[in-house]
C-alpha cells in the first residue's frame, strides 16, 4: 500500500520536474536567443569600429553559437545534430557559414513565437498566483488585471494556477517543436554539404572493408593451409600407416603370429594416435564446446583448463551473439589467457562478457607483470603477434581492441564487437551453478 | 545387464551394439536422437546407459542434458557418457549430484574392448569411470596455488588411477605394488588434502573429483 502511495507521488513528482524542466527550456531559449544575437550583433559592430575588418573573430562566434544551439535536441531524447563543415573547407569560405548567421538572425524571431505562449502563460500564471498578496499589500485591487475580471482577488487564485498549468502542458510540445523541427532545419548539413559528407564516409568505408576483407581473406587462407598440412602430415599418414600395418598382419598371421600380434598393436597406438591429432585439429577450428553449449560455456571450460585461476562472469550477457563472433571471442581469450600464464606470470584472470547498446563487450584482466604490446620492435622485443592477431580477427566483425597493460601490470585487455544477441540462450541448462575456479 | 544406448552414428551404434552384446549384455535400446533417448531412459528398465554427448535434433549436448535429467529423475542411474573430446566442465556437472554411477570417457576408449565393457560394468555398479585425459587435465598441477604439489610423484599416480575409477586392488595391479601400500598412499593423500577417509572407494573418488572440482567439500 505504501509503496503503491510513495510510486504514485513518485511518479508524479518526475513528471512535475520533466514539466518543468521543459518550462525552463522555454524560458531560457526565449529570452538567450535574442540575447545571443544582440551581442553577436554588438560584438560584430566593434570588430568592425576597432578596426574597420570583421573577419577574425566573428566566423569562430558563430560557430561556437551555432554549436551551443546543435546540442540542444538531445536534452529531449534526440540527439546532436551534427555538423554541416567538411574538415578541409577554408575556415572562413564555408557555405555553412552563411546558413549559420541566417539561422542566428531567424532564431529570435522563431523562438519568440514558438515559445511565447507557454512563457506568457507561465509569468502571468505566477503573478495571478501572488495577486492576491499583492492586492492586500496594497489595500486595493482596482485596476488589477485578475481583479477586473473575477471581480475578486481570490478568484485570481485558480485562474493563476490554471493559467500555470496550461503553460506546464503547452512547454512540451513547444520546445519539442523549437528542438526537434525548427533546429535542424537550418543547423543540419546542407543537402548538398550532407551528400558530400555522405560520400566521404562511404569512400571511408570502403577503404576500412577493403582492408579488412584482405585481411580475413589472407588468415582464411593460412588456416585453411594449416589444416590441411595437419591432416596431411597427421591422421592421413597414420591411416596410411595402418592400413600398411594391416596388409603386414595379413601376410604374417600364418607364418609369424607373435610379429603379427605386435604389427597389430602398432596400428591401433596409430589409430589412437590419429584421434588425437584429429581431435585437437577440430578443437583448432571450432572447439566443440563451443558448438555444443555456446561463448559462456565454452569460455567456463577454457577458464577450468587454463593454467591460471580464471573466473568468467557473463551476468551481463542474456542470449548468443552469432556463431563466427562467438568463435573468434573465444579464440580471442584463449589467446590472452595463455598469454597471460605464459608471458605475464599470471595467477589470477578475469573474463567478463556484457552487451548493452548493440555492442558486446568482453574484457579480460590478469594480475601478471604487464608491459603486453602488439608492436614488434629491436627494443619491445618480436612479441605482440597473439594480440595482433586478435586486433585482425576481430577488425572483420568492425571490432576494437584496447589494451591497457603498464609494466608490473595487470593487464586489462577490452574488446569490443558490434553485434545484436540471438534469442538462443547462453547455455543449455540453466540449473548449472557458477561454474567459476 | 540391460543397456539403453544413445549413438546418432549408425557405424558406431552397431558397433557398440555388437561389442556389448559379445560381452553379455542386452541393448534394451538403441536410439539416435535426444527425444528418443529422453524417452528410453524413463520408460526402460535399464542397468546403465551409454549415451553419446551430441545427439540429433540440435546437435548440442543433447544427450548429456537428457542423462543429466534422467538422473535428476531418477538419482543415481548408472549413465556413461561418450564424447569425441572431453571437458573437465562436464565432467563437474556429470559428478556434481555427487551420487555415484558416473562414466565420461573418449569414444576412442572404444578400441580398447575389454578396458570399455570393463568401464561399463563398473558405471553399472554404481562406480565411476572418468577418462585418463579428464584426470590428466584435473591432475595438470599446473595451478600455483595448487594443493596437489604436495603430493609425491607415486601419490599423483595412485590418485589419477583412483580418479579413474580403480579399485584399490586395481591400483595395485596397474601399478605393480602391494594393496596394502596402496591403502598408505591414499590414506597419506587423503590427510595431505584434508579429506576423512572412507571405506568405500567410489564415495573416495569422488570426494577427491569434487575436492579438485572445488565444488563440494566432503
Amino acid at each position: 500500500m505504501t509503496t503503491t502511495a510513495g510510486g504514485v507521488v513518485g511518479t508524479a513528482l518526475r513528471s512535475l520536474g520533466q514539466r518543468h524542466r521543459e518550462l525552463g527550456y522555454c524560458w531560457v531559449v526565449g529570452w538567450c536567443s535574442p540575447a545571443a544575437f544582440a551581442m553577436l550583433l554588438v560584438g560584430l559592430l566593434a570588430q568592425l569600429v576597432a578596426n574597420g575588418n570583421a573577419e577574425h573573430g566573428w566566423v569562430r562566434a558563430v560557430r561556437k553559437l551555432t554549436d551551443t544551439y546543435r546540442k540542444l535536441p538531445e536534452r529531449w531524447g534526440g540527439s546532436v545534430i551534427p555538423s554541416p563543415r567538411l574538415r578541409d573547407r577554408p575556415l572562413r569560405e564555408d557555405p555553412a557559414n552563411r546558413r549559420d548567421l541566417f539561422f542566428l538572425a531567424l532564431e529570435p524571431l522563431v523562438a519568440l513565437v514558438v515559445l511565447f505562449a507557454p512563457n506568457m502563460m507561465a509569468w502571468y500564471g505566477l503573478f495571478g498566483l501572488f495577486a492576491p498578496g499583492i492586492a492586500a499589500f496594497f489595500g486595493s485591487h482596482h485596476g488589477m488585471f485578475y481583479g477586473a475580471v473575477f471581480n475578486s482577488p481570490v478568484a485570481a487564485l485558480p485562474g493563476g494556477l490554471a493559467l500555470y498549468y496550461a503553460a506546464l502542458r503547452l512547454a512540451g510540445p513547444a520546445s519539442r517543436l523549437h528542438a526537434h523541427r525548427w533546429l535542424p532545419r537550418l543547423l543540419a548539413p546542407a543537402p548538398s554539404v550532407a551528400a558530400e559528407m555522405e560520400r566521404r564516409r562511404l569512400a571511408e568505408r570502403v577503404e576500412e572493408l577493403t582492408e579488412t576483407r584482405t585481411t580475413t581473406v589472407d588468415s582464411r587462407e593460412a588456416e585453411l593451409r594449416r589444416i590441411e598440412r595437419d591432416l596431411h602430415d597427421g591422421a592421413q599418414a597414420r591411416l596410411v600407416a595402418i592400413g600398411l600395418a594391416l596388409g603386414t598382419v595379413d601376410a604374417l598371421l600364418e607364418t609369424d603370429v607373435e610379429r603379427a600380434r605386435e604389427m597389430v598393436r602398432q596400428a591401433r597406438d596409430s589409430s589412437a594416435r590419429a584421434l588425437t591429432e584429429l581431435r585437437d585439429l577440430v578443437r583448432g577450428i571450432r572447439p566443440p564446446v563451443l558448438a555444443e553449449r555456446g561463448l559462456v560455456d565454452a569460455l567456463r571450460a577454457l577458464a577450468l583448463d587454463a593454467p591460471l585461476q580464471a573466473e568468467v562472469d557473463a551476468e551481463g550477457l542474456t542470449s548468443r551473439p552469432d556463431g563466427p563472433i562467438e568463435t573468434a571471442l573465444y579464440f580471442a581469450v584463449a589467446e590472452l589467457l595463455t598469454n597471460a600464464a605464459r608471458h605475464g606470470d599470471a595467477a589470477h584472470a578475469r573474463v567478463e562478457l556484457s552487451h548493452a547498446d548493440g555492442v558486446l563487450r568482453c574484457t579480460v584482466w590478469d594480475d601478471g607483470r604487464g608491459g603486453a604490446h602488439e608492436e614488434a620492435g629491436p627494443e619491445l622485443g618480436p612479441g605482440g603477434s597473439g594480440l595482433r592477431g586478435i586486433r585482425r580477427r576481430l577488425s572483420a566483425f568492425d571490432g576494437n581492441v584496447d589494451i591497457e597493460s603498464p609494466a608490473g601490470g595487470p593487464t586489462l585487455v577490452m574488446m569490443e564487437l558490434p553485434c545484436v544477441l540471438s534469442s538462443r540462450k547462453t547455455s543449455s541448462s540453466s540449473e548449472r551453478g557458477s561454474a567459476t575456479s | 545387464m540391460r543397456v539403453v544406448l544413445a549413438e546418432d552414428l549408425f557405424l558406431l551404434r552397431e558397433g557398440l551394439c555388437n561389442l556389448l552384446t559379445a560381452h553379455g549384455f542386452t541393448v534394451v535400446a538403441a536410439v539416435a536422437s535426444g527425444p528418443e533417448l529422453r524417452r528410453a531412459l524413463a520408460e526402460e528398465e535399464l542397468d546403465v546407459a551409454v549415451v553419446d554427448v551430441r545427439l540429433p535434433p540440435t546437435f548440442t549436448d543433447e544427450g548429456m542434458q537428457a542423462a543429466l535429467e534422467a538422473r535428476r529423475e531418477r538419482p543415481g542411474l548408472p549413465v556413461l557418457v561418450l564424447s569425441q573430446h572431453v571437458e573437465q566442465l562436464y565432467a563437474r556437472e556429470l559428478l556434481g549430484d555427487g551420487a555415484g554411477g558416473i562414466g565420461y570417457l573418449l569414444k576412442d576408449r572404444v578400441l580398447g574392448a575389454e578396458e570399455f565393457v570393463e568401464s561399463v560394468r563398473r558405471v553399472a555398479g554404481g562406480g565411476t569411470a572418468m577418462d585418463p585425459e579428464v584426470v590428466t587435465k584435473l591432475l595438470g598441477g599446473r595451478r600455483r596455488d595448487d594443493p596437489l604439489a604436495m603430493l609425491t610423484p607415486r601419490e599423483r599416480e595412485v590418485l589419477a588411477l583412483m580418479a579413474e575409477g580403480c579399485s584399490n586392488a586395481a591400483i595395485a595391479a596397474r601399478l605393480f605394488v602391494s594393496e596394502s601400500a596402496v591403502g598408505k598412499h591414499s590414506a597419506s593423500i587423503f590427510s595431505k588434502l584434508g579429506i576423512s577417509v572412507s571405506d568405500d572407494t567410489n564415495r573416495r573418488v569422488l570426494a577427491v573429483l569434487a575436492y579438485l572440482n572445488g565444488s563440494v567439500h566432503p
